[in-house]
């Protein structure tokens, strides 16, 4: 077992009176991809709100590294090495694509991500790169959201629903894309609907629902029909 | 001959409503926030002067050396210690904060300084003019004040899209929650917009104290010429905020060879006009 990068203990988290996580355990390793699944509304998104500092917790909720940095804020965890992708893709429209990148990594320590290898894994950018970057189609401003993740050469990257509305063909390419991102030893957290794909490529699987976790472990360990009740509910 | 000097000296006037409105459109830009103390700040920017030109013997033009980078300073702690703790709730709170702000402002300078009006001598630069064609002659001193207010405004515009400053304050813009994530302290960069305006601010005021009278309560007509400026040339464009000061310069330049009284409602009316007509101003940014 890989050395734990990120471990959340018991996290609870609000918005306002309303209470949408109860006490989440999940342990990422070093260099490992865990996939985050889930109903509509299970918690995944604030989850990883949680963890990047959009959403308020308390500090031992989150360890990178052994280290609480739970509900620190938002550009201080950027600066410990954690990147979202975030749902929705939520490119800055005022910005051209190529900006959208150099955003993303000029605040950052150097690395093997830059402009150019980000042009390298998705071409179509480098071909795009003056243009507004919500001028593209929804798969290209998924790349764009991709590689300005890429750019702050994190650690961890959590990737929020990151096929939702894309064509099939679109969807193969991105994941294509993903194979390379996690070769570089980045560790990664995959929120997807799509849980056989999601499950394909990850080591690990954490399956949320209604705020706990509902099953956890590797894919392999537990049968279709087992993680089908996890996700639905055990009443379906 | 009288008709195009008119024009001529609404066009420079312009320049300086421009610049009162520069320091207006970038915060409103960057942070959805009127400043309401904008004008309360320029007149500070010309006390400031003035009691650095009394202390110094520096040239009225000269203080910016040292009023600009203090109302930088000041617009920074301003922004960090009054503005930031009330902005992302909801939109009156720093609306209400900056309307505090010129009321205290308007009152300590009245403390200080009464409410003699006051002006700061420029010397012979005064009255040294050029003569460009037969009737008609410009002030260096209008001249040069344009000048530097379109390299403000040119300065400015290349700040917000050429460098990483600028692109921090158009992503805070467009999503605020997200740009946190690009590693970006979203007070500091609130913080640097109301310094970037502050130094602009003092720019205005100095020019201001050189051209016309100032007394504490002199604010809130800046405030309204900026406002206007911005209104008339479309919200968050810098050259629109240009032409809009133009134009209302202009307006105001015939509206006074017209008769003297109707300076000023001539600007307004050029204002309602352009507010009824074109709601989103004569140049609005492209979204
Ligand atoms: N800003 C918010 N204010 C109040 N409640 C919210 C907010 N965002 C999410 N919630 C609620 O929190 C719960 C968890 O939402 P969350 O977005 O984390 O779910 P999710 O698993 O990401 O769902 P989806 O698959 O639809 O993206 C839901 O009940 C949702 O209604
Ligand atoms: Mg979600």
């Amino acid at each position: 077992m890989a050395e734990t990068l990120l471990a959340i203990c018991g996290l609870k988290a609000f918005y306002g009176d309303f209470q949408a996580l109860f006490g989440v355990d999940l342990e990422l390793g070093a260099g490992e991809v865990l996939a985050l699944i889930g109903a509509n509304g299970a918690g995944k998104s604030t989850l990883l709100k949680a963890i990047t500092g959009l959403v308020p917790c308390s500090s031992d909720m989150v360890l990178l590294r052994g280290e609480p940095i739970g509900g620190e804020r938002p550009d201080r965890i950027a600066r410990r090495g954690i990147a979202l992708v975030p749902e929705g893709r939520r490119l800055f429209r005022s910005l051209s694509v190529e900006e959208n990148l150099v955003i993303g990594g000029e605040r950052a320590k150097p690395g093997r991500w830059t402009l150019d290898a980000v042009y390298q894994l998705f071409p179509i950018l480098g071909e795009r790169r003056r243009r507004p970057g919500t001028a593209l189609s929804g798969g290209q401003q998924q790349m764009v959201a991709i590689g300005r993740a890429l750019m702050a050469n994190p650690d961890i990257i959590l990737f929020d629903e990151i096929s939702l509305g894309l064509a099939p063909v679109v969807i193969k390419d991105i994941y294509a894309a993903l194979r390379p991102i996690a070769a570089t030893g980045v560790s990664i957290i995959l929120v997807e609907q799509d849980v056989s794909r999601a499950l394909g490529v990850a080591k690990t699987f954490v399956c949320l629902q209604e705020g706990k976790v509902s099953l956890a472990g590797r894919p392999a360990e537990h049968d279709r029909a087992a993680i089908t009740a996890a996700y639905f509910g055990m009443h379906r | 001959m009288d008709w195009v000097n008119a024009i001529v000296q609404g066009v420079l006037l312009g320049g300086l409503y421009a610049l009162f409105a520069a320091g207006l459109s970038l915060i409103f830009g960057v942070m959805r926030l009127v400043n309401i103390a904008h004008g309360d700040l320029i007149v500070l920017a010309a006390y400031i002067a003035l009691v650095v030109v009394h202390a110094t013997g520096l040239h009225p033009l000269a203080s910016a050396i040292i009023v600009v980078p203090l109302m930088a300073a000041i617009g920074y702690g301003l922004q960090r210690l009054l503005l930031n703790p009330t902005i992302g709730k909801d939109l009156l709170s720093p609306l209400l904060v900056t309307f505090g702000i010129s009321v205290i402002l308007q009152n300590g300078l009245l403390a200080t300084f009464t409410a003699d009006s006051r002006r700061l001598a420029a010397g012979a630069l005064e009255t040294a003019s050029i003569q460009v064609l037969p009737g008609l002659s410009l002030g260096i001193l209008p001249l040069f004040m344009f000048a530097v207010s379109v390299l403000l405004i040119f300065g400015l515009e290349w700040i917000f899209y050429r460098t990483s400053l600028g692109r921090a304050f158009r992503a805070t813009s467009d999503d605020a929650e997200i740009a946190q994530l690009m590693m970006i302290d979203r007070r500091h960069i609130f913080g640097m917009a109301m310094a970037l305006s502050a130094g602009v601010v003092a720019i205005a005021g100095i020019f201001l104290a050189i051209r016309t009278n100032f007394d504490p309560s002199s604010g809130p007509t800046r405030l309204l010429f900026g406002f206007e400026a911005v209104i008339i040339g479309g919200l968050g464009n810098l050259w629109g905020t240009l032409a809009g000061g133009i134009v209302l310069g202009v307006a105001q330049g015939i509206g006074a060879q017209i008769s003297p009284g109707w300076q000023i409602l001539a600007g307004h009316l050029v204002f309602f006009l352009v507010l009824a007509l074109r709601p989103k101003g004569l140049f609005p940014r492209m979204d």
